[in-house]
């Protein structure tokens, strides 16, 4: 759903727009914490709750923000960033069975081998693959030229197809 | 969110493989409880029906106080059973002006002794009148 209608609801009716928010973020800023920062489920959702509590707490606010994607992936991002300075577990090695992978064993090894990309890259990566954001949204992002986004994200895609054993 | 329809194969098979991961039912759950529309609302007549409620309290207790003040029950009164009375029974609770006839009473009894333990006493005062009439009165 597009953020402008996204942001409509969220204005009109902030309960219904809010779980619309929460529905439609909330798995992907996990997958986007756990993939690329190596966090577990628990710590994922600790910083999920703390990026999505201006939204329930002061609707009024938050009301206006014009690009949801865009702050709730910068939020979780600089939480991430506080957490990653707390000892933590190895990327990819805690909780597979929680992803609900459908191959548990290809899911792991997805996981490896994004561990195995440059920071920048497989943050394009998971944040265009599994966060959904366009190449706009990704260079806003990162805080880099569309071309310099795009770049990176083709080149961890090339990367990943090389690791995998299952891509022909 | 174009990501989402990102139609590159590769892509789309990743996420195939790689779903979203769930999100624990909780974390809905605890951010619901802390929504600014969970709260309860104080609701304006609400407001006003309490402040009218502690303004009319306030008005009877000072109307109240103000009329028991100087009406305020002796002491001596009945005291719960429970409670010693520390008083004895027989003392007054507040000065009586004795009548006339009373201090007269008193006058003439410390007259009576003084005028027996200093007999000159009587004469200077039967005399003070006559000799002070005709002359000045020193100090």
């Amino acid at each position: 759903m597009p953020n402008e209608s996204i942001m409509d609801l969220y204005r009109r009716n902030p309960k219904e727009g809010f779980r619309l928010i929460y529905g439609e973020f909330a798995p992907r800023l996990k997958a986007y914490l756990m993939s690329s920062f190596g966090l577990g489920s628990q710590a994922s959702e600790d910083i999920i709750h703390d990026a999505l509590l201006p939204w329930v707490e002061t609707p009024a606010r938050m009301a206006a923000i014009d690009n949801p994607t865009a702050y709730l992936f910068a939020s979780v991002r600089n939480g991430a960033l506080q957490a990653k300075r707390r000892p933590m577990s190895p990327l990819g090695d805690e909780e597979p069975q929680q992803t609900a992978d459908p191959d548990p064993t290809t899911g792991l090894e997805i996981r490896r081998a994004l561990a195995k990309l440059l920071e920048e890259q497989r943050e394009a990566v998971v944040l265009r693959v599994w966060g959904g954001l366009s190449l706009a949204e990704l260079a806003q992002h990162q805080g880099v030229p569309l071309q310099t986004a795009s770049s990176r994200y083709r080149y961890g895609l090339s990367k990943l197809k090389e690791l995998l054993s299952w891509v022909e | 969110m174009g990501g989402m329809n990102d139609t590159d194969p590769f892509a789309e098979s990743l996420r195939g493989r790689l779903p979203l991961p769930p999100v624990s039912d909780d974390l809905l759950g605890r951010l619901e409880r802390r929504a600014e529309w969970s709260q309860p609302r104080l609701q304006p007549l609400i407001v006003i029906g309490l402040t009218l409620a502690v303004l009319v309290c306030l008005v009877f207790y000072t109307l109240s106080y103000s009329s028991t003040a100087p009406s305020r029950p002796p002491s001596s009164g009945a005291l719960p059973a429970s409670l010693p009375n520390p008083l004895p029974a027989n003392v007054p609770v507040a000065y009586a002006t004795p009548p006339d006839d009373e201090v007269e009473s008193v006058l003439s009894i410390v007259s009576k002794h003084r005028l027996e333990r200093e007999p000159a006493f009587n004469f200077v005062f039967d005399t003070v009148a006559p000799r002070g009439a005709d002359r000045q009165f020193l100090l």
